[in-house]
């Protein structure tokens, strides 16, 4: 197991260097010089050398990009270019605020789609069903940006009932409500028709039947010999969700102005502001990457056939 | 038959509602299963012996499936009529199954040992530690090595052989009355089924246990029954000690499944097969069943049904041709 992990570990770092690569590529290429925008609109020839300089874009490009790697190696992620502070301070301030919002997304997730997949798969062909897959539908239909301002209309400027954005002084639940569960929306509607899928097919299993055939009640056979065969592809797509979130979470924060790091990634681009950019993503990768793994390894739990060590049985 | 029967099927009726149509999978079957007996229930595939079977346990998934009409006598207690709580203690106590293939019928996430004190638990009230000895002493009552460490492995570390020996440890854990086995060895290559056979006739003479024993395999039949029941098409055609049966069998799809049997003791070229497949049981064809496939067959075969009738002392046929001048009736 631990060979495992660490093996796992190992990947990480061709993983990364890609993703540093690539990211700085895309910087590099888009449309869009951060020295001007730290200028004002009058500026002479010798202003622009002196910025340049200043934010080290004067060296040829490898020199940059190595530049950042070693950085990256120091555990420093370099300075932001509008407000030279370090990109590592930025980020963790942020930090906290895209964790909760998608932690938050997540139980919503697991507390809703789970129990509305299992009820559709149970009552298959019911009305009950049909209400939950169409709901389902719809939920995987909408963008979610659209949801959110459509929220934001109907919860905080015609209703009233909700802040329509921010993380509140201090933070409190009421302004996570709105951005969680739009964030969550697309999630529960896929995670409740996977389980609803999953949940048929071993609910047809022969060990169903068996266990049946022992006289257990329908609430043991569902809750102990069904679900938790039924949870392991509903854990794999939960862990690849959970990753995709935070990409939603950029949308959502943009929405909500939740000052998260999807927020921060967003003004960032609109600034040029590329280390900071480049650290957000970076972070991003990294959790990506440890959030699979935690997902793979969870597999061990749901299903004993995996292991992950040539243990002898 | 004997004096006491532990199960009595009467009329009894399992139909499937498809958009196809209705299919009549079990329809009129009469069966009993004498105290401390093994009934073999034998025919084709899709000839509703597992229907029946599911049937006694009310385990016909509904939809589509419904017991339309019969009684299930158990000990003279209609199975039929008792709410579901009830029936929830009959099944896996009083009435027990194993089935086809013991591999898909043992759940992949749970450890062996933990299946079966589940079993043991829910029938039978005890201590953790009781659970885990009577756990140990069925594994050991169907010879299985070391079972303290089967106890944490899981069935996919298990054979096919091991595992049909666990489902059976199971099945008997809580000594149930009835044993219901579902084709327990089709799945199991030759040398294993003959192990499992021999360890169900050794539990079956030890523990008094009353067998229904379904198979199509007439060698399997004839080593482990003392009566045997033939089915086709959802309706029994023959029924007879097993000597009888394989001896003189009446019923001419009974002569035919025997003729289509490999045997060792006989010198033959090519095995007989039945012309023709089993009908659709949504539109069976009339009279007799098997009227269509049968070298036999007279007029009166396909207008009207023939019923079960004592042809002679415990030797029941569903044939006209068998019958010596008392007519048809209606059924």
């Amino acid at each position: 197991m631990t060979r495992y992990i660490l093996g796992r570990v190992i990947q990480m770092v061709p993983v990364l260097f890609g993703v540093l690569l690539l990211v700085f590529s895309i910087t590099n290429i888009i449309p869009g010089d951060p020295v001007l925008l730290m200028l004002d609109v009058k500026y002479s020839e010798k202003e622009y050398k002196e910025m340049q300089a200043y934010l080290g874009l004067d060296k040829p490009l490898y020199i940059q990009f190595y530049n950042h790697v070693k950085g990256v190696l120091k555990g420093n992620l370099g300075k932001s270019i509008r407000t030279r502070e370090p990109v590592t301070k930025k980020i963790l301030e942020r930090f906290p605020s895209t964790f909760v919002l998608a932690l938050a997304a997540m139980l919503i997730v697991v507390i809703v789609s789970i129990p509305v997949g299992v009820i559709a798969a149970l009552k298959q062909n019911s009305k009950i069903d049909y209400i939950c897959m169409i709901g389902a539908e719809i939920g995987i239909s909408m963008p979610i940006f659209w949801l959110g301002i459509m929220m934001i209309l109907l919860f905080s400027l015609y209703l009233g009932w909700l802040p329509a954005g921010g993380r509140g002084e201090p933070p409190d639940l009421l302004h996570l409500i709105m951005p969680a569960f739009c964030l969550a929306t697309p999630y529960m509607a896929m995670t409740a028709r996977l389980t609803r899928s999953c949940m048929l097919e071993v609910l047809r299993e022969n060990y169903i039947v068996a266990a049946r055939s022992r006289g257990f009640p329908e609430w043991q056979i569902v809750l102990r010999h069904a679900l938790r065969n039924a949870m392991i592809p509903v854990v794999t797509n939960l862990g690849l969700q959970l990753s995709r979130l935070l990409g939603g979470a950029l949308v959502i924060e943009v929405v909500f102005r939740w000052p998260g790091m999807g927020a921060l990634a967003y003004d960032a681009i609109m600034e040029r502001d590329y280390p900071v950019l480049m650290g957000v993503v970076l972070i991003v990768a990294v959790i990506f990457i440890l959030v699979n793994l935690v997902v793979d390894l969870s597999y061990t739990f749901f299903d004993p056939r995996i292991r992950y060590d040539t243990r002898k049985g | 038959m004997a004096d006491s029967n532990i199960l009595e099927i009467i009329d009894l009726r399992t139909h499937f509602f498809t958009d196809e149509g209705v299919v009549k999978a079990v329809d009129g079957v009469n069966l009993t299963v004498p105290e401390g007996e093994s009934v073999g229930l034998v025919g084709e595939s899709g000839s509703g012996k597992s229907m029946t079977a599911f049937s006694i346990l009310r385990l016909i998934p509904d939809p589509p499936g419904k017991i339309v009409s019969g009684q299930i006598l158990l000990r003279g207690q209609d199975l039929l009529k008792l709410p579901e709580r009830q029936m929830r203690s009959i099944r896996g106590k009083k009435i027990s199954m194993i089935f086809q293939e013991p591999s898909t019928s043992m759940n992949p996430s749970f450890t062996i040992g933990s299946q079966i004190e589940e079993a043991i638990r829910f029938h039978q009230e005890g201590r953790a530690s009781d659970v885990r000895e009577k756990a140990l002493a069925v594994l050991r009552s169907v010879k299985i090595p070391d079972p303290r460490r089967i106890l944490s492995q899981y069935p996919h570390e298990l054979s096919g052989g091991m595992l049909q020996r666990v489902m059976i440890a199971i099945a008997i854990s809580c000594e149930p009355d009835l044993l219901i086995c579902d084709e327990p060895t089709t799945a199991l290559d030759v040398s294993t089924q003959a192990q499992i056979i021999t360890l169900l006739n050794e539990l079956r003479s030890q523990r008094k246990t009353s067998f229904l024993f379904i198979t199509h395999d007439l060698g399997v039949l004839s080593w482990i029954c003392t009566y045997a029941a033939v089915m086709y098409a959802g309706k029994i055609v023959e029924y007879a000690d097993i000597r009888s049966l394989i001896r003189t069998p009446r019923h001419p799809y009974t002569r035919a499944l025997i003729g289509a049997s490999p045997r060792l003791d006989c010198d033959r070229d090519a095995l007989s097969s039945i012309p023709g497949t089993v009908p659709n049981l949504i539109e069976p064809p009339a009279g007799c069943r098997f009227h269509p496939r049968c070298g036999r067959a007279e007029t009166i075969c396909s207008s009207q049904t023939p019923s079960l009738k004592e042809e002679e002392r415990g030797h029941w046929v569903a044939c006209f041709t068998e019958r010596n001048g008392d007519g048809a009736e209606n059924a």
